[in-house]
Protein backbone atom coordinates (compact mmCIF):
# COMPACT_ATOMS: atom_id res chain seq x y z
CA UNK A 1 0.00 0.00 0.00
CA UNK A 2 3.23 2.11 -0.20
CA UNK A 3 1.80 4.39 -3.28
CA UNK A 4 -1.94 3.99 -2.83
CA UNK A 5 -3.41 5.25 0.84
CA UNK A 6 -6.36 3.76 1.85
CA UNK A 7 -8.07 6.66 1.02
CA UNK A 8 -7.53 5.98 -2.44
CA UNK A 9 -8.65 2.19 -2.17
CA UNK A 10 -12.07 3.19 -0.34
CA UNK A 11 -12.69 5.95 -2.79
CA UNK A 12 -11.99 3.25 -5.55
CA UNK A 13 -14.47 1.24 -3.96
CA UNK A 14 -16.87 3.79 -3.56
CA UNK A 15 -16.83 4.58 -6.96
CA UNK A 16 -15.44 7.94 -6.19
CA UNK A 17 -12.68 7.76 -8.09
CA UNK A 18 -11.94 9.81 -11.61
CA UNK A 19 -10.98 7.18 -14.43
CA UNK A 20 -7.69 7.76 -14.76
CA UNK A 21 -7.13 7.32 -11.02
CA UNK A 22 -9.32 4.05 -11.34
CA UNK A 23 -7.30 2.61 -13.31
CA UNK A 24 -4.05 3.68 -11.78
CA UNK A 25 -5.72 1.64 -8.97
CA UNK A 26 -6.77 -1.03 -10.53
CA UNK A 27 -3.09 -1.73 -12.52
CA UNK A 28 -1.75 -1.23 -8.94
CA UNK A 29 -3.91 -3.85 -7.34
CA UNK A 30 -2.08 -6.43 -10.05
CA UNK A 31 1.23 -5.65 -8.29
CA UNK A 32 0.10 -5.27 -4.47
CA UNK A 33 -1.58 -8.03 -2.63
CA UNK A 34 -1.71 -6.12 0.73
CA UNK A 35 -3.92 -3.07 -1.26
CA UNK A 36 -6.25 -5.99 -2.86
CA UNK A 37 -6.45 -7.60 0.00
CA UNK A 38 -7.89 -4.66 1.82
CA UNK A 39 -10.30 -4.05 -1.09
CA UNK A 40 -11.54 -7.30 -0.96
CA UNK A 41 -12.08 -6.59 3.22
CA UNK A 42 -14.05 -3.38 2.26
CA UNK A 43 -16.25 -5.88 -0.45
CA UNK A 44 -16.89 -8.51 2.73
CA UNK A 45 -17.50 -5.93 5.05
CA UNK A 46 -20.09 -3.64 3.13
CA UNK A 47 -21.57 -7.34 1.95
CA UNK A 48 -21.60 -8.36 5.86
CA UNK A 49 -23.23 -5.33 7.18
CA UNK A 50 -25.93 -4.65 4.43
CA UNK A 51 -26.89 -8.33 5.45
CA UNK A 52 -27.20 -6.92 8.83
CA UNK A 53 -28.40 -3.40 8.92
CA UNK A 54 -30.25 -2.94 5.02
CA UNK A 55 -31.52 0.34 4.21
CA UNK A 56 -34.80 -1.25 5.38
CA UNK A 57 -33.02 -1.02 8.81
CA UNK A 58 -32.05 2.16 8.79
CA UNK A 59 -35.30 3.48 7.28
CA UNK A 60 -36.91 1.85 11.20
CA UNK A 61 -34.42 3.01 13.25
CA UNK A 62 -34.90 6.90 11.65
CA UNK A 63 -38.27 6.95 12.13
CA UNK A 64 -37.33 6.39 15.59
CA UNK A 65 -34.92 8.55 16.18
CA UNK A 66 -37.08 11.21 14.44
CA UNK A 67 -39.64 10.68 17.56
CA UNK A 68 -39.99 14.23 18.62
CA UNK A 69 -43.03 15.66 16.32
CA UNK A 70 -42.27 16.67 13.42
CA UNK A 71 -43.34 20.90 14.38
CA UNK A 72 -41.32 20.63 17.62
CA UNK A 73 -38.18 19.74 15.62
CA UNK A 74 -39.22 22.43 13.34
CA UNK A 75 -39.45 24.88 15.66
CA UNK A 76 -36.11 23.89 17.43
CA UNK A 77 -34.67 24.35 14.30
CA UNK A 78 -35.56 27.51 13.13
CA UNK A 79 -35.71 29.32 16.77
CA UNK A 80 -32.23 30.45 17.22
CA UNK A 81 -31.11 33.89 19.53
CA UNK A 82 -29.53 35.28 16.54
CA UNK A 83 -33.38 34.81 14.10
CA UNK A 84 -35.44 35.66 16.83
CA UNK A 85 -36.00 39.45 16.11
CA UNK A 86 -36.98 38.20 12.43
CA UNK A 87 -39.14 35.29 13.54
CA UNK A 88 -41.54 37.79 15.16
CA UNK A 89 -41.98 39.79 12.25
CA UNK A 90 -43.18 37.24 10.75
CA UNK A 91 -45.05 35.68 13.25
CA UNK A 92 -46.28 39.51 13.82
CA UNK A 93 -47.04 39.42 10.48
CA UNK A 94 -48.49 35.89 9.94
CA UNK A 95 -51.28 36.97 13.00
CA UNK A 96 -51.45 40.78 11.83
CA UNK A 97 -51.97 40.35 8.10
CA UNK A 98 -55.68 38.58 8.37
CA UNK A 99 -57.09 40.90 10.71
CA UNK A 100 -55.88 44.43 8.97
CA UNK A 101 -56.63 43.38 5.40
CA UNK A 102 -60.26 43.15 5.79
CA UNK A 103 -59.84 46.68 6.96
CA UNK A 104 -57.67 47.50 4.00
CA UNK A 105 -59.58 46.22 1.74
CA UNK A 106 -63.19 48.63 2.98
CA UNK A 107 -65.06 45.25 4.45
CA UNK A 108 -65.77 43.94 7.91
CA UNK A 109 -63.54 41.38 9.13
CA UNK A 110 -64.52 37.79 8.32
CA UNK A 111 -60.73 36.79 8.91
CA UNK A 112 -59.99 33.16 8.95
CA UNK A 113 -58.22 33.81 12.12
CA UNK A 114 -60.54 34.88 14.90
CA UNK A 115 -59.62 36.55 18.16
CA UNK A 116 -62.09 36.22 21.39
CA UNK A 117 -60.87 36.72 24.96
CA UNK A 118 -57.55 37.68 24.32
CA UNK A 119 -56.60 33.87 22.44
CA UNK A 120 -55.08 33.49 19.27
CA UNK A 121 -54.38 30.85 16.89
CA UNK A 122 -52.19 30.59 13.85
CA UNK A 123 -50.56 27.54 12.12
CA UNK A 124 -48.13 25.74 10.42
CA UNK A 125 -48.64 22.92 8.14
CA UNK A 126 -46.47 20.04 6.51
CA UNK A 127 -47.08 19.08 3.12
CA UNK A 128 -44.86 16.04 1.18
CA UNK A 129 -42.43 16.62 3.74
CA UNK A 130 -42.25 20.25 3.32
CA UNK A 131 -42.81 22.33 6.44
CA UNK A 132 -44.78 26.15 5.59
CA UNK A 133 -45.68 28.56 8.03
CA UNK A 134 -50.50 28.52 7.75
CA UNK A 135 -52.15 31.25 5.31
CA UNK A 136 -55.37 30.86 5.90
CA UNK A 137 -55.79 32.20 2.19
CA UNK A 138 -53.96 29.25 1.16
CA UNK A 139 -56.15 25.98 -0.35
CA UNK A 140 -55.23 22.94 1.46
CA UNK A 141 -55.06 18.88 0.58
CA UNK A 142 -55.91 15.57 1.42
CA UNK A 143 -53.30 14.33 3.23
CA UNK A 144 -51.71 18.13 4.51
CA UNK A 145 -51.04 17.98 8.48
CA UNK A 146 -51.72 21.13 10.20
CA UNK A 147 -49.95 21.69 13.59
CA UNK A 148 -52.07 24.83 15.49
CA UNK A 149 -50.26 27.24 17.29
CA UNK A 150 -51.69 29.13 20.33
CA UNK A 151 -51.60 31.88 22.79
CA UNK A 152 -53.41 31.73 26.13
CA UNK A 153 -53.29 34.68 28.20
CA UNK A 154 -54.08 32.81 31.35
CA UNK A 155 -53.38 29.11 32.29
CA UNK A 156 -56.76 26.62 31.86
CA UNK A 157 -57.79 24.08 29.40
CA UNK A 158 -58.17 23.46 25.61
CA UNK A 159 -59.81 21.54 23.08
CA UNK A 160 -59.11 21.40 19.21
CA UNK A 161 -61.83 20.19 17.07
CA UNK A 162 -62.70 20.55 13.50
CA UNK A 163 -66.37 20.82 11.61
CA UNK A 164 -65.77 19.94 7.67
CA UNK A 165 -68.00 20.62 4.47
CA UNK A 166 -70.28 17.93 5.33
CA UNK A 167 -70.98 18.76 8.91
CA UNK A 168 -69.11 15.95 10.45
CA UNK A 169 -67.31 16.83 13.27
CA UNK A 170 -63.52 15.61 14.61
CA UNK A 171 -62.02 15.74 17.90
CA UNK A 172 -58.29 16.16 18.11
CA UNK A 173 -57.26 15.13 21.86
CA UNK A 174 -54.49 12.52 22.91
CA UNK A 175 -56.83 10.19 24.29
CA UNK A 176 -59.81 9.43 22.28
CA UNK A 177 -61.00 7.18 25.13
CA UNK A 178 -60.91 10.18 27.52
CA UNK A 179 -64.42 12.04 29.09
CA UNK A 180 -62.98 15.38 28.58
CA UNK A 181 -61.88 16.57 25.23
CA UNK A 182 -59.51 19.17 26.35
CA UNK A 183 -55.42 19.00 27.94
CA UNK A 184 -54.02 21.13 30.03
CA UNK A 185 -52.83 24.65 29.15
CA UNK A 186 -50.17 27.13 30.53
CA UNK A 187 -50.24 30.83 29.73
CA UNK A 188 -48.02 31.85 26.77
CA UNK A 189 -47.42 32.18 23.57
CA UNK A 190 -46.07 29.51 20.68
CA UNK A 191 -47.99 27.03 22.50
CA UNK A 192 -48.82 23.72 20.61
CA UNK A 193 -51.57 21.30 20.88
CA UNK A 194 -50.33 17.87 21.60
CA UNK A 195 -51.68 16.06 18.40
CA UNK A 196 -52.03 17.62 15.02
CA UNK A 197 -54.10 17.38 11.89
CA UNK A 198 -54.01 15.42 8.83
CA UNK A 199 -56.63 16.41 6.65
CA UNK A 200 -59.48 14.03 5.00
CA UNK A 201 -60.29 14.14 1.14
CA UNK A 202 -63.73 15.95 1.73
CA UNK A 203 -63.28 19.33 -0.19
CA UNK A 204 -64.82 22.16 0.64
CA UNK A 205 -64.01 24.20 4.01
CA UNK A 206 -63.11 23.25 7.02
CA UNK A 207 -63.12 24.71 10.26
CA UNK A 208 -60.80 24.28 13.33
CA UNK A 209 -62.08 25.72 16.98
CA UNK A 210 -60.16 25.58 19.43
CA UNK A 211 -62.24 25.85 22.61
CA UNK A 212 -60.43 27.27 25.41
CA UNK A 213 -62.12 27.08 29.28
CA UNK A 214 -61.01 27.22 33.30
CA UNK A 215 -61.41 24.16 33.55
CA UNK A 216 -62.11 20.39 31.71
CA UNK A 217 -64.66 20.20 29.03
CA UNK A 218 -66.57 16.92 28.53
CA UNK A 219 -66.81 15.33 25.32
CA UNK A 220 -70.45 14.94 25.40
CA UNK A 221 -70.91 18.74 25.75
CA UNK A 222 -69.28 19.70 22.67
CA UNK A 223 -70.75 16.55 20.50
CA UNK A 224 -74.18 17.96 21.79
CA UNK A 225 -73.41 21.55 20.40
CA UNK A 226 -71.81 20.25 17.34
CA UNK A 227 -75.58 17.91 16.68
CA UNK A 228 -77.43 20.88 17.21
CA UNK A 229 -75.75 22.19 14.38
CA UNK A 230 -75.53 19.22 11.95
CA UNK A 231 -75.46 19.70 8.36
CA UNK A 232 -74.91 23.44 8.67
CA UNK A 233 -71.87 24.64 6.98
CA UNK A 234 -68.88 25.74 9.23
CA UNK A 235 -69.19 29.57 8.23
CA UNK A 236 -72.67 29.07 10.08
CA UNK A 237 -71.35 26.81 12.70
CA UNK A 238 -68.94 29.57 13.25
CA UNK A 239 -71.46 32.52 13.77
CA UNK A 240 -73.11 30.20 16.02
CA UNK A 241 -70.36 30.04 18.20
CA UNK A 242 -70.13 33.49 18.50
CA UNK A 243 -73.99 33.42 19.34
CA UNK A 244 -74.08 29.92 20.99
CA UNK A 245 -71.08 29.23 23.82
CA UNK A 246 -70.73 25.54 24.07
CA UNK A 247 -70.48 25.92 27.87
CA UNK A 248 -70.58 29.26 30.01
CA UNK A 249 -67.01 29.78 30.53
CA UNK A 250 -65.76 28.71 27.45
CA UNK A 251 -64.45 30.77 24.62
CA UNK A 252 -64.06 29.57 20.99
CA UNK A 253 -61.37 30.59 18.33
CA UNK A 254 -61.77 29.47 14.67
CA UNK A 255 -59.67 28.73 11.78
CA UNK A 256 -61.40 28.30 8.71
CA UNK A 257 -59.38 26.10 5.91
CA UNK A 258 -60.45 26.24 1.71
CA UNK A 259 -59.61 22.11 0.83
CA UNK A 260 -59.69 21.21 -2.53
CA UNK B 1 -41.27 11.71 4.84
CA UNK B 2 -38.33 12.46 2.19
CA UNK B 3 -39.28 13.07 -1.37
CA UNK B 4 -38.69 9.76 -3.84
CA UNK B 5 -35.92 11.39 -5.24
CA UNK B 6 -33.90 12.36 -2.01
CA UNK B 7 -35.20 8.67 -0.71
CA UNK B 8 -33.81 6.72 -3.96
CA UNK B 9 -30.38 8.78 -3.42
CA UNK B 10 -30.16 8.24 0.22
CA UNK B 11 -30.63 4.71 -0.15
CA UNK B 12 -27.86 4.21 -2.75
CA UNK B 13 -25.42 6.29 -0.66
CA UNK B 14 -26.05 4.10 1.78
CA UNK B 15 -25.65 0.59 0.64
CA UNK B 16 -22.57 2.29 -0.66
CA UNK B 17 -20.84 3.90 2.01
CA UNK B 18 -22.64 2.81 4.92
CA UNK B 19 -20.66 -0.43 6.47
CA UNK B 20 -17.33 2.09 5.88
CA UNK B 21 -19.00 4.79 8.13
CA UNK B 22 -19.66 2.24 10.22
CA UNK B 23 -16.46 1.18 10.67
CA UNK B 24 -15.03 4.15 10.88
CA UNK B 25 -17.20 4.91 14.16
CA UNK B 26 -16.40 1.40 15.43
CA UNK B 27 -12.95 1.92 15.39
CA UNK B 28 -13.53 5.38 17.77
CA UNK B 29 -16.36 3.98 19.87
CA UNK B 30 -15.12 0.83 20.04
CA UNK B 31 -18.70 -1.01 19.97
CA UNK B 32 -21.17 -2.36 17.35
CA UNK B 33 -24.08 -0.71 19.15
CA UNK B 34 -23.29 3.06 19.53
CA UNK B 35 -21.41 2.79 15.63
CA UNK B 36 -25.22 1.75 14.41
CA UNK B 37 -26.32 4.96 16.07
CA UNK B 38 -23.73 7.14 14.69
CA UNK B 39 -24.09 5.83 11.59
CA UNK B 40 -27.89 6.31 12.05
CA UNK B 41 -27.35 9.63 12.66
CA UNK B 42 -25.17 10.39 9.71
CA UNK B 43 -27.55 9.11 7.32
CA UNK B 44 -30.08 11.25 8.98
CA UNK B 45 -28.12 14.25 8.76
CA UNK B 46 -27.14 13.74 5.61
CA UNK B 47 -30.72 12.84 4.53
CA UNK B 48 -31.40 16.61 5.82
CA UNK B 49 -27.81 17.51 3.71
CA UNK B 50 -27.97 15.95 0.42
CA UNK B 51 -29.66 19.12 -1.68
CA UNK B 52 -26.77 21.23 -0.17
CA UNK B 53 -24.09 18.72 -0.96
CA UNK B 54 -24.99 17.29 -4.17
CA UNK B 55 -22.37 19.57 -5.90
CA UNK B 56 -18.86 19.12 -3.70
CA UNK B 57 -16.15 16.50 -5.19
CA UNK B 58 -16.70 13.57 -2.48
CA UNK B 59 -19.43 12.45 -0.45
CA UNK B 60 -17.13 9.83 1.37
CA UNK B 61 -15.13 12.91 2.78
CA UNK B 62 -18.34 15.09 3.88
CA UNK B 63 -19.79 11.43 5.42
CA UNK B 64 -16.18 10.12 6.67
CA UNK B 65 -15.59 13.90 7.96
CA UNK B 66 -19.58 13.88 9.77
CA UNK B 67 -19.09 10.82 11.41
CA UNK B 68 -15.90 11.60 13.48
CA UNK B 69 -16.75 14.56 14.51
CA UNK B 70 -20.43 12.93 15.71
CA UNK B 71 -18.02 10.22 17.21
CA UNK B 72 -15.88 13.01 19.25
CA UNK B 73 -18.87 14.53 20.31
CA UNK B 74 -20.30 11.26 21.88
CA UNK B 75 -17.44 10.18 23.62
CA UNK B 76 -17.53 13.76 25.40
CA UNK B 77 -21.15 13.01 26.00
CA UNK B 78 -20.88 9.49 26.97
CA UNK B 79 -17.87 8.99 28.76
CA UNK B 80 -18.75 9.25 32.28
CA UNK B 81 -21.73 7.19 31.75
CA UNK B 82 -20.22 4.39 30.34
CA UNK B 83 -17.65 3.88 32.49
CA UNK B 84 -20.02 2.13 34.89
CA UNK B 85 -21.90 0.12 31.70
CA UNK B 86 -18.72 -0.86 30.55
CA UNK B 87 -16.88 -2.20 33.24
CA UNK B 88 -19.48 -3.08 35.94
CA UNK B 89 -22.16 -4.36 33.26
CA UNK B 90 -22.23 -8.06 33.96
CA UNK B 91 -22.41 -8.85 30.23
CA UNK B 92 -19.56 -6.62 29.73
CA UNK B 93 -17.58 -8.58 32.44
CA UNK B 94 -13.75 -9.75 31.27
CA UNK B 95 -10.21 -8.35 30.40
CA UNK B 96 -10.79 -7.53 26.85
CA UNK B 97 -14.07 -5.25 27.74
CA UNK B 98 -12.01 -3.57 30.17
CA UNK B 99 -9.14 -3.25 27.67
CA UNK B 100 -11.18 -1.72 24.95
CA UNK B 101 -12.82 0.68 27.58
CA UNK B 102 -9.09 1.91 28.46
CA UNK B 103 -8.56 2.15 25.12
CA UNK B 104 -11.45 4.39 24.28
CA UNK B 105 -10.70 6.36 27.70
CA UNK B 106 -7.53 7.00 26.35
CA UNK B 107 -8.58 7.96 22.54
CA UNK B 108 -11.55 10.18 24.46
CA UNK B 109 -8.62 11.16 27.38
CA UNK B 110 -6.05 12.67 24.66
CA UNK B 111 -8.48 14.31 22.09
CA UNK B 112 -10.57 16.21 24.15
CA UNK B 113 -8.37 18.98 24.96
CA UNK B 114 -7.73 19.55 21.97
CA UNK B 115 -9.45 21.98 19.28
CA UNK B 116 -11.46 20.36 16.45
CA UNK B 117 -9.56 20.72 13.87
CA UNK B 118 -6.26 18.77 15.64
CA UNK B 119 -9.12 16.17 17.02
CA UNK B 120 -9.93 15.72 13.34
CA UNK B 121 -6.71 15.71 12.13
CA UNK B 122 -5.65 13.01 14.94
CA UNK B 123 -8.31 10.54 14.21
CA UNK B 124 -7.54 10.86 10.72
CA UNK B 125 -4.34 10.04 11.56
CA UNK B 126 -3.65 7.70 14.39
CA UNK B 127 -7.21 5.97 14.44
CA UNK B 128 -8.25 5.76 10.90
CA UNK B 129 -4.56 5.18 9.33
CA UNK B 130 -4.77 7.95 6.93
CA UNK B 131 -1.51 9.03 5.64
CA UNK B 132 -0.93 13.32 5.36
CA UNK B 133 -1.43 13.91 1.98
CA UNK B 134 -4.42 12.09 2.72
CA UNK B 135 -5.94 13.83 5.34
CA UNK B 136 -4.68 17.50 3.09
CA UNK B 137 -7.30 15.81 0.58
CA UNK B 138 -10.16 14.63 2.72
CA UNK B 139 -10.35 18.19 4.76
CA UNK B 140 -9.24 20.77 2.21
CA UNK B 141 -6.68 21.47 4.54
CA UNK B 142 -2.61 21.95 3.20
CA UNK B 143 -0.42 19.33 4.16
CA UNK B 144 2.22 21.58 6.09
CA UNK B 145 -1.23 22.36 8.28
CA UNK B 146 -1.91 18.38 8.60
CA UNK B 147 1.50 18.55 9.50
CA UNK B 148 2.02 21.04 12.19
CA UNK B 149 -1.45 19.87 13.58
CA UNK B 150 0.38 16.10 14.24
CA UNK B 151 3.35 17.69 16.12
CA UNK B 152 1.27 19.63 17.83
CA UNK B 153 -0.56 17.49 19.29
CA UNK B 154 2.65 14.93 19.67
CA UNK B 155 4.28 17.42 21.83
CA UNK B 156 1.15 18.82 23.45
CA UNK B 157 0.41 14.83 24.77
CA UNK B 158 4.16 13.77 25.41
CA UNK B 159 2.74 14.09 28.95
CA UNK B 160 0.24 11.85 29.00
CA UNK B 161 2.35 8.96 27.32
CA UNK B 162 3.01 7.56 31.00
CA UNK B 163 -0.79 7.82 31.88
CA UNK B 164 -1.42 5.91 28.76
CA UNK B 165 1.34 3.32 29.36
CA UNK B 166 -0.31 2.49 32.79
CA UNK B 167 -3.51 2.26 31.92
CA UNK B 168 -2.98 0.02 29.50
CA UNK B 169 0.22 -2.64 31.53
CA UNK B 170 -2.54 -2.37 34.33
Amino acid sequence: MAEHGKLDIERYFAGEADEKSAALTQEHFRTCASCTAYLAKLESDRAAFLLRKPFAAFERGRSAALKDPWYRRMLQSIMRPALVPAFAAVLLALVALPIVRPYLEGRRPDSAIAYKGGKTLAFVYQRNGAIMPGNPADTFSAGDRIQVLYAAPRAGHIALFSIDGGGAVSFYQPDAHAEYCTVPTAAGADQTFPSSIVLDSAHGQELVVALFSPRPVAAAAVADWAARYAGQGPRDIRKALRKDRICGECTATTLLLNKR
Amino acid sequence: MIPDARHAELKEAYERYASMVHARCRSILGSENEAWDATQEVFIKLSRSLPGIRKKESLYSWLISAGTHYCISQLRKRRSVEFDEQLHGQENAGVQQERRFALKRIISGLLLPWERKVREVVVYAYVYGYRQDEIARLTGMGESTVRKYLTKFKRGSQGSKDRVEEELNG
